[in-house]
């Protein structure tokens, strides 16, 4: 649940946001759908609430640009799930995107922060 | 997206639909163990995921990207963007148009004429001869029968040879005479074209080329529909011609038509043919009216054939020299006789359209060039965004497709109209207009340069800027005072390059504007205005008598004379600008006796009395001819001038005597007065000496009525019908025409050619125009912040406007300079077109260069302009 006094922030706001979260999350192992929009709730301190909406067609993108691939298994409560997994491409296209990312942060924050007066 | 995956969709979106559904039932676990009842758990977990069809559509639609859908939101975008940024679009749009529709067009006329096979089965084999007056350089001459049989039996290059006599004939026989115009062929000249009949047989030579042979006709296309009604029965049937009964032996595919001008006795494109046999008496004549053709045998080239014709002529000059001396021979390609003079000017043509063409896409370069630098920000925070660099190169490339296909749209739609233009303007005469399609290929040519032009100069900026997005243009807020733009450079080069090629078309213009008015007004040696001319011909047989056939042409004269509304009125047999005139060798009194082919040639025409007052032709001395003349034939002639000049240079003609060898017996002529000279064959040809006989002398079937009349000649058309009916009612009359009309004929393919270029030099300066104007206002529009910093600083308001327009004039002034350089040169080019008017005229250069240089000064005004609009203090607070 979002924290009060901090309206939460819809990561699909901006696509290739969304997407380098997926794949971030997917960096240390496996997850199916669920687990994914969880993990991006909670280490975000639920300012950023995943859409199911767009949390499914962004992991088709993905799964279709070849930077996950995805298998049918049991879930922790023993049911069917999709497993989602980083493939080599996409650990590539993490890392640009990564730095990249990082790059318009700065460049953003020099913008936002000018040089003190 | 793969085919694969596209045909496995269904298999696709029921793994999705299981997907959502696992999540379902794992979130409505979740709240079950939260502590809600299996209802509210379920219904929690439902409002959590949200609409489960729109979430599998939004899947659907992932799968499309890639192929149409994107295509189609691309495209969208794209239109949105063009609408957004009207400027851009509409000038883009303009300037594909125009270029792609000009030469659209112009290719069109120049493949009809230059390129397109002829259109006759041995099109290429076919060569025209002619043969060539030696002394006052005539290259195509007519051949006599004697040369023309002498030829046809004793060349060794062609397979066959044909002869041809253009004449006018009367049709009777339907309710109203008509007067058409015919041609008499030797019976293999069809074979020797490769043209079959439509309807019927061609002629044949075993059959229809003897002496004893029946009269035999076959009709064009046009006039068996138009009448004898389509009536297939016409074949066999008899037709009268002058009197005379021809039999219908075929009708000539539809569109088939031979007509060579030059030489040619009717001027007029044949519509019927009847086969020429020569009498025994005709085999040896020497007087000369045929146009004959050859076709070639198969590997004999044109320089093959024309010296062994060099050869031929000059042994039938050892065998018979009194006709023959000062005469040679002259092999022209029946292409190159049916184009003549035209390709050099639709060369020139070309040559202008296709550098509008290169103008045209200059401008599009230089629209994409600045807009794709002015969109860089755009795509770099669309990258930011997260949009792959080949998504965005994509949406840039669909924009441009999008431009490129509505300008070609809008270019085909201009090539259209502007073939429709030209078929208007232009003079029947220079290409078979009634056969003229829009070409496609050369639609398709011109299209693909400037989609090539639109796509090249679109992407590439686009694909710079998706390399270095997003940081360099998003930091440009900061730079952008101090920043510099490479592109500039290449935008400031093609402005240039426009504004040369501009200037050197406006120069090209102008020297043949310049020219055409040093045409207009040279004196074709009588007054033109007010006058009236009427062709008229009566079968050979009808007046058999010399005293008939004056009194036919006496009364009619008479008449005219007596109506109200007619000055004057007189006839010629050769009218000037008309045509041809009849030319002979003559013997002066007091010079040596030479033979026949060594006399001094001078024109011969006959007149009425009246015809020199009644055309406005000057009287130097002595009289013209007197009413008594006119019917009886005196001995008596008039000459002009340079004959005087010719025959005895610094002496009074008056009185003096000279044979001129056009009659069966010729006796000397009595010199009664000299008149003006006149330009017969056209305002640019030289004046002939030429001499007038007095009508009865010769006794011609046909002569040119002219008619003053002291308001509009048109008025006196019907006057005229009515004179000439009254005389005889089976009498028709063919080409009534004004005098001025006439002329206006003869300069039409200057005037064409003129006012086509004129069209295409505005064409490139508006373009160029448009050119400076984008680059100086696209400077302005990139730099306002800097312009508000400057003002804010306190420059003047002017100053800046000054420093702006200084590089507009800059790039104009380079382009000008580099214009007249080229022009030097290129101009060069127009030397054989232009008429009394040097290539390198200082006039022209002036003006052209100060018209392209207010006209630029102008459009860098108006695109500076946008600087006053400037506020500085919203650019800083903007910030």
């Amino acid at each position: 649940m979002p924290k009060r006094g901090a309206p939460p922030l819809e990561a699909d706001m901006l696509q290739g946001t969304l997407d380098l979260l997926i794949l971030q999350t997917l960096l240390p192992g496996p997850a199916h759908g669920h687990t994914i929009a969880y993990v991006i709730e909670h280490r975000s301190d639920e300012v950023l609430q995943i859409e199911h909406g767009s949390l499914y067609p962004a992991l088709h993108r993905l799964h279709n640009r070849g930077w996950i691939s995805s298998e049918w298994g049991p879930s922790e409560n023993n049911r069917k799930a999709r497993f989602y997994r980083l493939t080599a491409a996409g650990r590539k296209q993490l890392l640009r995107q990564t730095s990249r990312w990082e790059e318009l942060v700065r460049a953003v924050n020099r913008v936002l922060k000018p040089v003190k007066e | 997206m793969s085919w694969k995956r596209f045909f496995q969709r269904s298999k696709t979106l029921q793994e999705s639909a299981s997907e959502l559904e696992a999540y379902l039932q794992a979130e409505t676990e979740e709240n079950l163990q939260r502590g809600l009842s299996p209802e509210e758990a379920r219904r929690a977990a439902r409002m959590k995921l949200g609409n489960v069809t729109n979430i599998l559509e939004e899947i659907s639609r992932e799968d499309a990207f890639g192929l149409l859908e994107t295509l189609w939101q691309d495209v969208r975008f794209g239109i949105r963007m063009l609408l957004k940024h009207r400027g851009f679009a509409i000038v883009s749009l303009v300037t594909l148009a125009l270029g792609i529709g000009a030469n659209t067009a112009i290719f069109t006329v120049v493949d009809a004429t230059l390129i397109r096979a002829l259109p006759y089965g041995n099109g290429n084999r076919l060569v025209m001869a002619w043969e060539r007056r030696l002394p006052d350089g005539e290259q195509q001459n007519v051949t006599s029968p004697a040369t023309f049989l002498a030829w046809q039996r004793e060349n060794s290059v062609f397979e066959q040879m044909a002869a041809i006599y253009n004449d006018s004939s009367i049709l009777t026989g339907g309710d109203t005479p008509e007067q058409v115009a015919t041609a008499s062929v030797s019976p293999n000249f069809f074979a020797v074209l490769g043209v079959n009949a439509a309807m019927g047989r061609t002629f044949v030579a075993s059959e229809d080329g003897r002496v004893d042979s029946n009269r035999v006709a076959m009709l064009s296309f046009d006039v068996w529909q138009r009448r004898f009604a389509s009536n297939p029965n016409v074949l066999g049937s008899q037709i009268m011609m002058d009197d005379k009964p021809f039999t219908v032996v075929g009708v000539l595919p539809r569109g088939f038509q031979f007509f060579v001008k030059q030489g040619s006795f009717s001027q007029k494109r044949p519509e019927i043919w009847v086969a020429m046999n020569f009498s025994p008496a005709d085999r040896n004549r020497h007087g000369r009216y045929l146009q004959s053709i050859g076709l070639l045998r198969p590997g004999v080239s044109l320089a093959q054939a024309q010296s062994a014709m060099l050869n031929l002529a000059s042994q039938l000059e050892a065998q018979d020299p009194a006709t023959m001396k000062n005469w040679s021979v002259n092999s022209v390609p029946l292409r190159s006789q049916m184009v003549g003079s035209v390709a050099e000017g639709l060369r020139l043509l070309l040559a202008a359209v296709g550098l509008v063409l290169l103008i045209a896409c200059a401008n599009v370069a230089t629209l994409n060039l600045a807009r794709a630098s002015a969109r860089k920000h755009e795509l770099a925070v669309r990258m930011a965004l997260g949009a792959g660099t080949a998504r965005v190169v994509r949406q840039v490339l669909t924009e441009s497709i999008v431009l490129a296909i509505a300008g070609g749209l809008a270019g085909f739609a201009v090539g259209l109209a502007a073939l429709k233009v030209l078929k208007s303007m232009a003079p029947p005469d220079l290409v078979p207009m009634e056969s003229l399609h829009l070409d496609f290929r050369v639609f398709a040519f011109a299209a693909g340069i400037s989609l090539l032009t639109g796509l090249l100069f679109g992407t590439l900026p686009a694909i710079e800027a998706a390399r270095t997005a997003p940081r360099e243009p998003l930091q440009e807020g900061a730079t952008a005072v101090v920043g510099r733009e490479r592109n500039g450079i290449a935008r400031r080069a093609l402005v240039m390059t426009e504004v040369a090629i501009a200037l050197v078309l406006l120069m090209g213009s102008g020297l043949l504007i310049r020219s055409f008015q040093r045409l207009m007004a040279v004196d074709p040696g009588f007054r033109s205005q007010g006058l009236l001319t009427a062709w008229v011909q009566f079968p050979n047989a009808r007046y058999t008598n010399d005293a008939q056939k004056a009194q036919f042409f006496g009364q009619i004269l008479r008449s005219l004379r007596a109506r109200p509304g007619v000055q004057s009125a007189s006839a010629d047999g050769f009218l000037p600008f008309a045509g041809i005139i009849a030319a002979t060798g003559v013997d002066a009194e007091g010079m040596p006796k030479l033979p026949e082919s060594q006399k001094p040639v001078v024109d011969v025409s006959l007149v009425e009395p009246g015809f020199f007052e009644t055309m406005g032709i000057p009287l130097i001395s002595g009289r013209t001819f007197e009413e008594r003349e006119a019917f009886a034939a005196t001995g008596n002639v008039v000459i002009s001038q340079s004959m005087a000049r010719l025959l005895w240079p610094g002496q009074n003609p008056i009185g003096k005597h000279v044979t001129i060898y056009m009659k069966r017996e010729n006796k000397p002529s009595t010199v009664v007065g000299v008149v003006g000279d006149v330009r017969h064959s056209g305002l640019a040809a030289t004046s002939h000496p030429t001499a007038y006989w007095s009508y009865p002398e010769l006794g011609f079937p046909f002569m040119t009525l002219v008619i003053r009349s002291d308001g509009d000649p048109r008025r006196l058309i019907p006057e005229v019908r009515q004179a000439v009916l009254e005389v005889d009612k089976n009498q028709p009359l063919a080409d009534v025409v004004p005098m001025d009309t006439l002329l206006s004929t003869s300069v039409a393919r200057s005037r064409f050619a003129t006012q086509a270029m004129a069209i295409f030099a505005a064409l490139a300066l508006l373009l160029a125009v448009t050119g400076i104007y984008g680059v100086v206002s696209y400077d302005v529009g990139q730099r306002t912040r800097e312009i508000g910093i400057r003002m804010a600083l306190g420059a003047q308001r002017a100053s800046v406007v000054r420093l702006f327009l200084k590089k507009g004039i800059a790039t104009t002034g380079a382009g000008i300079v580099l214009g007249m350089v080229a022009s030097l040169g290129l101009t060069q080019l127009l030397t054989r077109v232009l008429y009394d008017t040097r290539p390198n005229d200082p006039m022209i250069y002036l003006l052209v260069g100060a018209t392209i240089g207010f006209v630029g000064l102008c459009a860098g005004y108006l695109a500076v302009q946008r600087i006053s609009r400037i506020e500085p203090m919203r650019i800083l607070r903007s910030d």
